[in-house]
């Protein structure tokens, strides 16, 4: 169940007290007085527990206007288009997060020792990709200077279920 | 010079606790993620919020660009110090923690100054921040006051800034009662400034109530947009929004600029 208030709020304004309320999307506990503020300017909603949650607080949270787009962050699946093929390494525009568009451009790379799970060595990148596919990849690794993101992704046709796990196993070391 | 007449107004005819009148206006520059034109009498300053966005490249653009038209060889030492001031400012009451790498650029430009320029730059600032969704601890309200004629005075103009007089400019987060920005440019007794903090801390207030209910008209503004966003007429929604952003489909990143 939830209450989707039409009360606006805006930055500051008080929401309750952290003893009553969880703070969501949209809004924070001050560690000073232990109230909940909200930190965005939009709607206040207030969603109830799942009945099985050990903690039996409500969430409060605001959703602002403007809902900023989804940023690719290590373990999340992306859709992507190649925009460039290279010996060892193809480089791809991030389209979709799960499955929303991003609002700005990301960029990533998929290294030849990241398309498929055996021989890993023997890839052609020219066999495998071409400028303007479309591919669905894991994202492994955030890097933040000159390439926005590094993203590891697998050809469609031969991505296979095992292989994703395993994947954020590797990531996980 | 006489600053407070004997009936008790001021050169501008306001009383000496009376603040300039406010206006203020959001989505006022079409490319940016959050905007505003703040006025407080004759001072006019627009403000562009860009960001949060990726950090791409070493080395990095100044967080603030201050000024005006006239190109200037290497940011003034004033331009350079209000600044840094904005910034420390927004950067007390942007949740920085919850964008880490990516970087918010904030341009503030005065466009007409007669005074309490600072103020209008951290209160333009901060509705441009509420106007692009930047998750804040609260809407940051500025206002400055000052001591001429023994008498403390509220929201100085340009006349009564360049007497002389002690300039007090306060910032505070209004709801959490916290000050962020204090300073002074002569010197006061102490008792006298604190009689002028708190005149200065009662106007940051008195803006904050009017910042928030600019911030949440524009809102509801928005939000009647994204459910029917086409055919609607900004006719009869007062007079806040001159260009106001419809957003028609969070997914297919469309959005639409319409002018009323």
């Amino acid at each position: 169940m939830e209450e989707d208030g039409d009360v606006v709020v805006t930055p500051g304004e008080v929401l309750g007290k952290s003893s009553d309320l969880k703070a969501g999307a949209g809004a924070y506990v001050s560690p000073q007085d232990h109230a909940v503020y909200a930190s965005l300017t939009g709607f206040r909603r207030i969603l109830s527990p799942p009945p099985d949650a050990p903690d039996q607080r409500p969430t409060v949270e605001v959703t602002g206007h403007k809902a900023h787009g989804p940023v690719p962050e290590p373990g999340s699946i992306v859709t992507a288009r190649v925009t460039r093929v290279m010996a060892r390494m193809a480089s791809a525009d991030i389209m979709c997060v799960g499955t929303k568009s991003v609002r700005e451009k990301f960029s990533g790379i998929i290294r030849q020792q990241d398309v498929r799970a055996t021989e890993i060595d023997k890839v052609d990148m020219h066999l495998s990709f071409h400028a303007g596919d479309i591919v669905r990849a894991l994202v492994v690794q955030q890097w933040f200077q000159l390439v926005g993101q590094r993203c590891n992704a697998h050809r469609q046709g031969k991505l296979s279920k095992e292989r994703l796990p395993r994947l954020e196993d590797d990531e996980m070391k | 010079m006489e600053f407070v007449n004997p009936e008790g107004l001021r050169l501008d005819g306001r009383r000496p606790t009376e603040l300039r009148q406010i206006r203020a206006e959001l989505g006022a520059v079409a490319k940016a993620d959050g905007s505003a034109v703040f006025e407080m009498g004759n001072t006019k300053v627009i403000a562009a919020v860009y960001g949060p966005r990726e950090v791409r490249f070493e080395y990095s653009m100044a967080n603030f660009s201050t000024g005006d038209r006239m190109r200037r060889p290497k940011g003034d030492r004033r331009s350079t110090e209000i600044s840094l001031v904005l910034r420390q400012t927004m950067e007390a009451c942007i949740m920085t923690h919850l964008m880490p790498r990516s970087q918010i650029d904030i341009f503030v430009q005065v466009l007409q100054a007669d005074g309490g320029t600072r103020s209008a730059c951290i209160n333009a600032a901060s509705l441009a921040l509420a106007d692009a969704g930047i998750p804040m601890r609260d809407l940051v309200t500025s206002c400055s006051a000052g001591y001429l004629n023994s008498t403390p005075l509220l929201d100085l103009n340009y006349v009564e800034d360049s007497a002389g007089g002690a300039d007090v400019t306060v910032g505070i987060f209004p709801k959490l009662d916290k000050v962020t920005l204090l300073q002074m440019d002569a010197k006061l007794p102490l008792d006298i400034f604190e009689n002028v903090m708190q005149l200065a801390t009662e106007g940051c207030k008195a803006i904050a109530t009017e910042l928030r209910e600019v911030s949440n008209l524009m809102k509801e503004i928005n939000i009647v947009g994204e459910h029917k966003a086409i055919g609607i007429s900004a006719r009869g929604i007062k007079s806040y929004a001159r260009w106001f952003r419809l957003q028609l489909c969070p997914d297919c990143c469309y959005t639409q600029f319409l002018s009323p």
